[in-house]
């Protein structure tokens, strides 16, 4: 009998291959923070169609929108995306968007949360008071108003929200998939354990005994990752926090280009299927001394 | 003393900081750098006992200086502690006494679109989403609006889209669709003027007007009529003390003057 344990650590290609046509795809991090970027390239250089996306509650960036200017998503379920101080809406959404183009599945980060925690729980459906007398209601078919059974008061039933995959960006691992945030977790582990399946990308993999040194440090445990790919900077970008910061002149080059359906087209051509991997990526946006600058505490 | 010139997002975190109390806990979300300014000028001037997390990205009474995103990590440096984004719910959230919310539009009873300006299945302008504001507003803590902008754009009679939830139609007509008490607006904040609510129709009631600017600037520039009180202040300038606090310790690299 073999008592050797499963190792996780794939390539880039084997962990797309979890990822298909037609997929409910949650996504990691918060905001450009920790979004695992390098797989997300890999899919629209995959022209992998018809994606269902979830951006990490409460809000995405260019993770979201790369994917829905290139074509790969064509519906959502967000609460939020958008660039914080870099851009209120973010550019290929918000013309999606209003094109008619784009089916919009609206919540906000607490039905989110709750259809999250439902389906992490195996119930058909978990509540919050969120939503009473907001249109949010009037526009999402999926949550109901309901007098409790409880007090009488009427609150909202969220259904359970079960990702097919879930892609997260985490800055260390075992090979076993016990992971590490070096800054916050967002809601990582909360999707990680809602979805069906979870592919992490990581700036580093480190030994099992690492790890044990301080298992309080483990923010996500193996048994709920699929899949671990070693992908330094692969959140770039966006931020890897603890790691490195987000590069905002690179995100200004994003929103400017995403602007327009030409100069997008040509941010595709230069920076996602234009480079052969991630390291050709890195080189393309600067190489070794525009990482070293993003290195910032 | 009065200082001159002061940016007006430094004014608008003035003006905040003063309405916070010591022993009180209160929330932001991501993207808020003049509500944030706002707790850490409170707590360095009168309100040693105010807490408050950044609930995007989930931290605790950052000492940090100022950065544009209230998600970077350079954040979590200067914090008290840090919580898994989902579990703020339990250890942050229900122990708040006021948060801070932005809109696209604010209406005369302090409800707020985030989400869509036109309609919701044909939009004008799609908003960036609904984000914290259904779940924040119908909590019974106070909130407080603060908007970059004041214009006819932005504070309109009625909004498109009810994000995040005011006092709705007015009067009493939160807690008759089940909504418990004490919840709702408690003040507006504009480049222009302090606004706060009327008492039994919670119509949006100017409350002062900035220094330099005039009554008929603010009225040419809401999209509803306001109610008017009988006198109606100058909001009181920063003071030299508020502003050295803001840029020696807050904000000493200008992300408020930026």
């Amino acid at each position: 009998m073999n008592l050797e344990r499963r190792k996780k650590v794939v390539t880039m290609d084997e962990a797309l291959s979890h990822i298909s046509d037609g997929c409910f795809l949650a996504i990691g991090g918060f905001m450009v923070h920790n979004h695992p970027m390098g797989i997300i390239r890999e899919i629209v250089k995959r022209k992998i169609r018809n994606l269902r996306i979830l951006p990490t509650p409460p809000g995405g960036s260019l993770d979201a929108d790369l994917l829905i200017g290139s074509g790969c998503a064509d519906a959502v379920l967000a609460s939020y995306i958008g660039g914080e101080w870099l851009q209120p809406v973010m550019p290929n959404y918000r013309r999606k968007a209003e094109n008619l183009e784009l089916k919009i599945l609206e919540f906000d980060e607490m039905t989110i949360l709750c259809g999250l925690r439902a389906s992490a729980q195996k119930l058909p459906c978990e509540v919050t008071r969120s939503g009473l007398g907001s249109d949010m209601l009037k526009v999402n078919p999926l949550l109901k108003v309901f007098n409790n059974p409880i007090t009488g008061e009427p609150l909202v039933a969220v259904p359970a929200i079960e990702p097919d995959v879930a892609i997260l960006h985490a800055q260390r691992s075992d090979p076993y998939g016990n992971l590490q945030h070096a800054g916050s977790v967002f809601m990582d582990a909360l999707l990680a354990a809602a979805s069906k399946k979870v592919i992490v990308s990581v700036e580093e993999i480190v030994p099992l005994d690492f790890i044990k040194k301080d298992p309080f440090r483990t923010t996500i445990p193996c048994h709920l990752v699929t899949a671990i790919v070693k992908a330094p900077y692969g959140a770039h970008p966006c931020s890897s926090h603890g790691y490195y910061i987000h590069d905002e002149e690179h995100i200004r080059e994003y929103i400017q280009s995403a602007k327009n359906p030409g100069p997008f087209q040509q941010y595709l051509n230069k920076y996602v299927d234009g480079p052969s991997d991630l390291s050709e990526y890195l080189e393309r946006v600067g190489g070794i001394r525009t990482l070293c600058d993003l290195r910032l505490y | 003393m009065r200082i001159d010139p002061y940016h007006g997002n430094e004014l608008m975190a003035v003006v905040l900081a003063r309405d916070l109390k010591d022993g009180e806990q209160g929330e932001m979300g991501a993207y808020s750098e003049i509500p944030m300014a706002a707790c850490k000028l409170a707590r360095l001037t009168h309100a040693p006992n105010l807490n408050w997390w950044c609930s995007a990205t989930s931290y605790l009474n950052s000492t940090g200086p100022l950065w544009h995103s209230s998600t970077d990590y350079r954040n979590i440096v200067g914090a008290e502690a840090v919580l898994h984004m989902n579990e703020a719910i339990f250890y942050a959230v229900p122990h708040y006494d006021f948060f801070f919310l932005g809109g696209i539009q604010v209406d005369q009873f302090g409800n707020a679109n985030l989400t869509v300006v036109g309609e919701w299945a044909k939009p004008k302008l799609r908003g960036p989403g609904c984000a914290a504001l259904p779940f924040v507003t119908t909590m019974p803590i106070r909130s407080y609006i603060y908007l970059t902008r004041h214009d006819r754009l932005s504070l309109v009679k009625k909004v498109d889209f009810i994000t995040g939830v005011g006092f709705l139609e007015g009067g009493d007509s939160r807690t008759k669709i089940g909504l418990p008490a004490g919840g709702g607006p408690c003040l507006v904040v504009t480049p222009l003027a302090a606004m706060d609510f009327e008492e039994n129709s919670k119509r949006m009631r100017l409350k002062s007007l900035h220094p330099g600017v005039s009554l008929e600037k603010v009225i040419q520039n809401t999209g509803f009529d306001l109610v008017l009180p009988d006198s109606i202040p100058e909001t009181s300038p920063p003071t030299e003390e508020e502003i050295r606090i803001l840029r020696e310790e807050v904000d000493p690299y200008g992300v408020l003057r930026g």
